[in-house]
């Protein structure tokens, strides 16, 4: 008698929808035992939306682009610019709205770029350990590694014409190799344990192991690295436009932003401090998110 | 007899997101001067939940709602953190189930065992002496060549050698009560049967009282003079090793002898398919009465105690009234 | 197709695993065959080779040298390079039931891979085949839908079980299956295998460690130390009569709970010496270290594996 012979007898139950409910509870609770991941999420919940709606919601949306009122130059706070005026006259608030876009536009491209990459060479690697495939993917990994981030940054977006579009790509291309030594080691000690061997045992094709069996366990480290990233990302497009090799003017950069303000210190302080002061918010806000989702991936017994 | 150690109606509970997990219910164990006594149940049974609250080292969310643990006549449930320190390892020692996590992996067998040793004593001790009592140690225990021992890591022995350590250790301080949780089921077959050998040499020797943990049957009547046979959170039969295998009497106790596989061929019997409960959702009434082929209506309703039915054999059923 | 063919045969089979410390000698020399319905124990502590011996049937590591037969085919390679059908037919169940799943899948999709794998079925009713399987295995149907976590140590021992039954192999490697896990659990799940071995004419690698439940389930019993067998024997000849010391020392080692147990032990050797690593395999005959029988022969010339009357094959000088 086949172990797989139906039985006719018997009501089996129709397929049912696997309900995550009291999942997610429960990871809700783990992650809101620190109230700082939880003040993290309304953050970047705020900050998101706020870049959403910019043109809607800042002050003075006209001024994020070219504007020139000599009149209104150098206002510091008030009601009428809660965060000052800049050298052309810009209400800054407004600006930094909009810089938000371009910093959160710079934090997604920059992670869909390298992720992806890094973690296609981590995979290769780690699943065909101790082979010539792992030697090619990871010592290019190594290469990339082995150039100063910031230093690789500033070539690239110096040897194309500084602008945005390039220096997200100038910090993709510094990104990625970090994402594939992160999945290389989970994909490397993961890549010998008994449920990946039965699966090979089985015969399960090597596509099916390396991206049913394997990637899922990159899940947890993944995000939580992803979500650190988006703050990180963001401080590196900043530095970069910082020296000028980002966003070009009038385009509102945070970055920027603090550079041009920088040459008006101390007397026109708000200039710099408030676009820092934003940078600041974004990426303890990403951070603290970060550290929730840590703690929400860990496997400890609640 | 003395009693060392007496364990009192001891109910222990870990509190976890879904509620509350009532492990310990009432569990009752006498240690007397002395005496090698065993505590055997399967995985979950609260063995070792046991021994983490006679020892307060439970872990966060784990707590003792109630009872006595009487050392030498006090309670150590309400002794002072002072009074605890005192106790560890002068009074009580512990060996724990894997000597690879029992043994700090960045420091020499000798640092550790000299370590416990100065610490331990009552009197301020130089580090020669220390040394010189390390050796010592570590020859009783049989290890070859001690003194070359002593500088190794723990990485460089093997799993018998560091589970010799730790006895080294635990009995470097000369403590009154062992607590061995599952020493030697980490090991090889024939190297569990050397180590035995030599704990049971040992505490003889030193007359040390032992509570030994485990879930084999064998081992425990090997080792033990009484048997404590642990289901759920409570002792459900206890007596002289030779009374409990030859006369099991809880049908737990039952059970698992007939699920034992047989070297004379036989064994391997399930009476009645089972797992260990959901302490979320546990039964009101004899916790073992879910599983249990000869359950009546009061078991469900009522908790048996611990009854003596023999001379010196204790059963928690209301078959045996 | 020869019905009196033996279902595998090993011949001379190597693995040697080359580290830093020098070249571990896994597995050195084995040779055996087993017959189709049949139950093959296999016995050793730790460094005897027992579970490469299986991770090389099974085709998780190629053997450094000699040749594994299956059904008359010759399959010493890695799985990944077998044929399907091949991997259809052997079958392996882990030891550890914590990571033989993996944790994040659910139990269905993970019974539903081989059935993917290996076709079986139309595709409309592949869930309730992974149904069936799980109702033959004793679980609830719901449990396809948890995942790992949330099942006991049995439990999950049960899904491997179910897992392995999936494609209808003939060849079925368990290694240590019930070493993790309690004696009442133990015993449903080895009565479990043991009604789906006469149910579908399965044949059994068993290894473990523990030799009163080898008693009870093999046909014959064959030990290993460093890489290489002492003896192999039916199994009542085995545990009747064992000849090689170091059968009879793991023998006299075991903790038994019954007086009758205990008078089957052998009484004359006890348990002495450490495992030396299989690194540095000693010299000449690799138990004589240990061997309370050991002779001058026995330090420089390693023995050869003779046939004694009642199938019994013992490698040692002292029946030269």
């Amino acid at each position: 008698m086949s172990l797989l012979h139906k039985n006719n007898e018997s009501y089996l139950p129709k397929r049912r929808r696997r309900f995550n409910f009291k999942n997610w509870r429960r990871n809700w609770y783990k992650f809101s035992r620190n109230p700082l991941p939880v003040l993290g999420l309304v953050l970047v919940i705020l900050i998101i939306l706020l870049a959403i709606l910019a043109p809607w919601v800042a002050p003075y949306p006209q001024h994020a682009g070219k504007f020139i009122n000599l009149k209104e130059r150098f206002q510091p706070p008030s009601a009428a610019h809660w965060c000052g005026t800049d050298a052309m006259g810009r209400d800054i608030l407004s600006r930094i709205l909009f810089g938000y876009r371009i910093s959160l536009l710079l934090g997604i491209v920059v992670l869909s770029i390298s992720v992806p990459i890094g973690l296609t060479f981590g995979l290769l690697g780690g699943y065909y350990k101790d082979t010539f495939v792992e030697t090619v993917c990871m010592r290019i990994t190594d290469i990339f590694l082995a150039v100063p981030p910031l230093i690789l940054a500033m070539a690239v977006a110096s040897v194309l014409k500084p602008s945005l579009q390039n220096s997200m790509l100038a910090i993709s291309l510094m990104w990625w190799p970090w994402y594939s030594r992160l999945i290389y080691g989970v994909v490397s000690g993961v890549r010998n344990e008994f449920f990946v061997q039965s699966a090979e045992v089985i015969g399960a094709s090597r596509l099916h192991i390396l991206l049913r069996e394997l990637l899922p366990q990159t899940i947890s480290p993944l995000f939580t690295k992803i979500t650190l990233d988006m703050g990180f990302a963001i401080l590196v497009g900043a530095s970069l436009s910082f020296v000028g090799l980002g966003a070009q003017p009038p385009t509102p950069d945070l970055g920027t932003m603090v550079s041009e303000g920088s040459k008006f210190l101390p007397e026109q302080w708000w200039m710099s401090v408030f676009p820092a002061l934003a940078i600041v918010l974004v990426v303890l806000a990403f951070n603290f998110v970060g550290d929730g989702l840590r703690d929400l991936f860990s496997l400890e017994q609640v | 007899m003395e009693i060392l150690l007496e364990v009192r109606d001891l109910f222990t509970s870990y509190g976890i997101y879904e509620g509350r997990l009532k492990v310990l219910d009432g569990v009752n164990l006498a240690v007397p001067l002395g005496e090698k006594i065993g505590l055997v149940g399967e995985t979950g049974c609260g063995k070792t939940t046991t021994m983490k609250s006679i020892l307060r080292i439970l872990p966060p969310g784990g707590r003792v709602d109630s009872g006595q643990i009487l050392f030498k006549g006090r309670d150590l449930l309400k002794a002072s953190g002072g009074e605890i320190q005192g106790i560890y390892g002068s009074g009580i020692s512990m060996i724990f189930q894997d000597p690879t996590a029992a043994l700090d992996p960045v420091f020499t067998v000798g640092d550790q065992l000299v370590a416990v040793i100065r610490y331990g004593s009552r009197v301020p001790m130089s580090l020669r002496e220390a040394r010189e009592r390390a050796v010592a140690a570590l020859k009783e225990v049989q290890m070859p060549d001690p003194k070359r021992i002593l500088s190794n890591y723990p990485v460089q022995l093997s799993g018998g050698m560091r589970q010799r350590v730790c006895i080294a250790m635990a009995l470097a301080t000369e403590p009154e009560l062992l607590i061995a949780d599952e020493p030697t089921t980490s090991l090889d077959v024939t190297i569990q049967a050397q180590i035995l050998r030599l704990l049971y040499f040992l505490v003889g020797r030193r007359n040390t009282s032992v509570i030994f943990i485990t879930h084999s049957l064998g081992v425990v009547r090997e080792m033990a003079d009484k048997v404590n046979v642990m289901y759920a959170g409570t002792i459900v039969e206890c007596g002289s090793t030779e009374e409990i295998f030859s006369h099991p009497l809880h049908p737990y106790t039952i059970d698992l002898l007939a699920a034992m596989p047989r070297l004379s061929g036989g064994g391997l019997e399930e009476r009645v398919p089972g797992r260990i409960p959901d302490y979320l959702n546990l039964p009101v009434g004899c916790r073992f009465q879910p599983r249990c082929v000869k359950a009546q209506l009061r078991c469900s309703l009522e908790k048996p105690k611990l009854t003596e039915v023999r001379p010196g054999h204790y059963v928690a059923c209301f078959l045996e009234d | 197709m020869d019905k009196l063919q033996p279902i595998l045969q090993i011949a001379n089979l190597k693995k040697y695993f080359r580290t830093t410390q020098g070249t571990v000698k896994a597995v050195d020399g084995i040779s055996f065959t087993m017959e189709q319905g049949e139950t093959l124990g296999l016995v050793g502590e730790s460094g005897s080779g027992k579970s490469t011996v299986a991770y090389m049937i099974a085709g998780i590591y190629a053997p450094t040298s000699g040749q594994i037969i299956f059904q008359g085919r010759d399959i010493s390679v890695l799985a990944l390079k077998r044929s399907l059908d091949v991997k259809r037919s052997i079958q392996i169940v882990f030891q550890d039931p914590g990571t033989s799943l993996n944790p994040r899948r659910t139990i269905e999709q993970i019974l539903m891979l081989p059935l993917n794998v290996h076709r079986i079925g139309p595709p409309r009713e592949r869930q309730d085949l992974v149904r069936n399987l799980l109702q033959k295995v004793q679980l609830l149907i719901d449990y396809a839908y948890k995942a790992p976590g949330m099942l006991g140590g049995g439990e999950r021992q049960m899904v491997a079980i179910a897992r392995a039954l999936a494609t209808q192999p003939q060849f079925v490697i368990l290694d240590e299956p019930t070493s993790a896990l309690d004696v009442i659990i133990q015993a449903k799940i080895i009565k479990m295998l043991m009604n789906f071995q006469r149910e579908l004419g399965l044949s059994y690698l068993f290894i473990t460690h523990d030799l009163s439940l080898m008693r009870n389930i093999a046909t014959r019993v064959a030990i290993m130390y460093l890489g290489k067998i002492c003896e192999l024997a039916p199994a009542l000849e085995f545990f009747q009569k064992p000849l090689h010391p170091y059968t009879q020392m793991l023998l006299s080692s075991i903790p038994v709970v019954s007086r009758e147990e205990e008078a089957l032990k052998p009484k004359k050797i006890q348990p002495r010496g450490e495992i030396p690593s299989p690194v540095n395999v000693p010299p000449g005959c690799s138990f004589h270290q240990r061997c309370p029988e050991v002779m001058e022969v026995c330090k420089r010339v390693d023995p050869q594996m003779i046939e004694l009357p009642g199938e019994h094959f013992v490698r040692c000088h002292l029946f030269h």
